[in-house]
């Protein structure tokens, strides 16, 4: 078969050709074998895979689809057709403070990040009001590291899919930062103690695929967690592991989360520590 | 251009200004389309569902670059489909770095892995025998119903080699399915296998 036979084929089945065109293509169909056994062929695989039933997603699948775009593009509140229900979104909703770690030099361009738990489910309008004032990730949030009100004429929030510069600890693991955090989290505490420790860098990671490690590992967590820490992260193979410190109700760190960012499969280490040493 | 097209550039133009209501139409137009192609492009609902938020973000954060010399669509589709590439090139690395050395070929007529996939498991294995590109041909043109020209435009390949790759998948599918498809001849070429 030739490629003009093959093309005469195409045509015929696309019907590209003009009438007469295509009465001595089906001539052909009608006197040559060859031709006639390529055609019919070509025919019968169209019909088939052109009969099979559509794919197409489910009403859950859509409203997730489109609540997780809506987090990542700052779109607002995004609905689904055929649904009323509200957008998913992580326990962890939507919120991204940043703020510096108070005692490392700017040069480090450390960070540090907690990520809050809705206290309701009607959090949602906030939450795109917060995204929307997204600005440049070099602000300062003088509050947080005191423990004080996240609201201030400094702060500066910061959406999902902005690379983020964390602290660096590849040599870290999860018992070393429950030793730095001497099992008690204060704001302002843990990166004075990794200051010591002298983790500093410039590793970077996606913050829209922590978000999205951390919607699907949620659930997994601690019960009663109410904040994630970012400590820090590292590289271990050339996979990123993000480290993140877990609090309830008091500031207590007493869970490290260990998260690979490529899987999000994560491992815990738990303390115990109840002592508070400064 | 067609009346689709227009809107569709209408529709960027106003999510671009921040109406949210343009998403969700774009969305409503589009968003099956894109995952007919990534669900049979990948034969995995959970990494179609991922390839197509991948898409669409993809899309939307490149939006402002979209120039409407081609049809939205066919910048949505072309991406849909290298981001399938992307996808299926990841899953062979992580299967080759898992496969145990006693590993024994998966029996694609056994359906075993053929469980995600919303397409007759004879069918489905015979299109798994295609090459990624042969596959994308197919799923363009005869799944998805896109024409030879729009298949070009999405591949961003002449429209002879959409002709080519369409030709010999299908004879290669008619060779696997072999007697189920009503009226065709064994073939024996086999290029384009994967």
């Amino acid at each position: 078969m030739n490629d003009k036979d093959r093309d005469l084929i195409l045509e015929l089945i696309e019907g590209h050709l003009s009438e007469s065109d295509a009465s001595a293509a089906l001539s052909r169909v009608s006197n040559d074998p060859e031709f006639a056994a390529e055609y019919h062929a070509q025919i019968a695989v169209r019909d088939t895979l052109a009969g099979l039933d559509p794919v197409t997603m489910t009403t859950a699948e859509r409203q997730s689809l489109r609540a997780a775009l809506s987090e990542q593009l700052n779109v607002g509140v995004i609905s689904a057709p055929g649904s009323q229900q509200e957008p998913r979104r992580g326990v962890f909703g939507s919120r991204w403070w940043l703020a510096p770690l108070g005692g490392l030099a700017a040069a480090a361009a450390a960070v540090a990040v907690f990520v809050s738990l809705p206290s309701s489910s009607d959090d949602t309008a906030s939450d795109i009001t917060a995204f929307e004032s997204a600005e440049a990730p070099t602000a300062t949030l003088n509050g947080v590291a005191d423990g004080g009100s996240l609201e201030g004429e400094d702060s500066t929030l910061y959406a999902p899919g902005e690379p983020m510069v964390v602290v660096d600890l590849t040599d870290a693991t999860p018992e070393d930062l429950l030793g730095l955090a001497k099992g008690r989290f204060q704001p302002g505490d843990i990166q004075s103690r990794l200051e010591v420790a002298g983790y500093e860098s410039d590793l970077t990671i996606d913050t829209a695929a922590l978000q999205r490690c951390l919607d699907l590992i949620t659930s997994e967590l601690p019960p009663g967690t109410e904040r994630a820490h970012l400590l820090g992260a590292g590289t271990t193979d050339e996979t990123t592991v993000v480290y993140l410190g877990l609090t309830a109700q008091s500031e207590s760190v007493d869970t490290i989360v260990s998260l690979l960012l490529a899987d999000c499969s994560f491992t815990t280490a738990t303390s115990g520590l109840d002592v508070i040493e400064d | 251009m067609t009346d689709r097209a227009h809107l569709d550039v209408e529709l960027i133009d106003r999510y671009l200004a921040g109406d949210a209501g343009a998403f969700n139409e774009l969305m409503d137009a589009h968003e099956d389309m894109v995952f007919g192609i990534c669900l049979r492009m990948l034969r995995d609902r959970e990494a179609a569902l991922d390839a197509v938020q991948d898409t669409f973000l993809t899309v939307f954060r490149k939006a402002d670059r979209f120039q409407a010399k081609a049809a939205f669509s066919t910048w949505l589709y072309r991406v849909a489909v290298n981001t399938c590439y992307d996808h299926l090139r990841r899953a062979k690395r992580r299967r080759t770095e898992q496969l145990p050395e006693n590993h024994d070929p998966v029996d694609i007529a056994s359906g075993d892995e053929l469980g995600s996939i919303e397409v007759r498991p004879d069918i489905e294995a015979a299109l798994e025998t295609l090459s990624d590109e042969f596959r994308a041909v197919i799923v363009l043109v005869d799944m998805q119903g896109l024409s030879l020209e729009q298949a070009s435009d999405t591949l961003d390949v002449p429209t002879g080699t959409v002709k080519s790759r369409l030709f010999r998948a299908r004879k290669l599918l008619a060779k696997q399915l072999g007697n189920l498809i009503e009226g065709s001849e064994p073939l024996t070429r086999d290029d384009g296998a994967s």
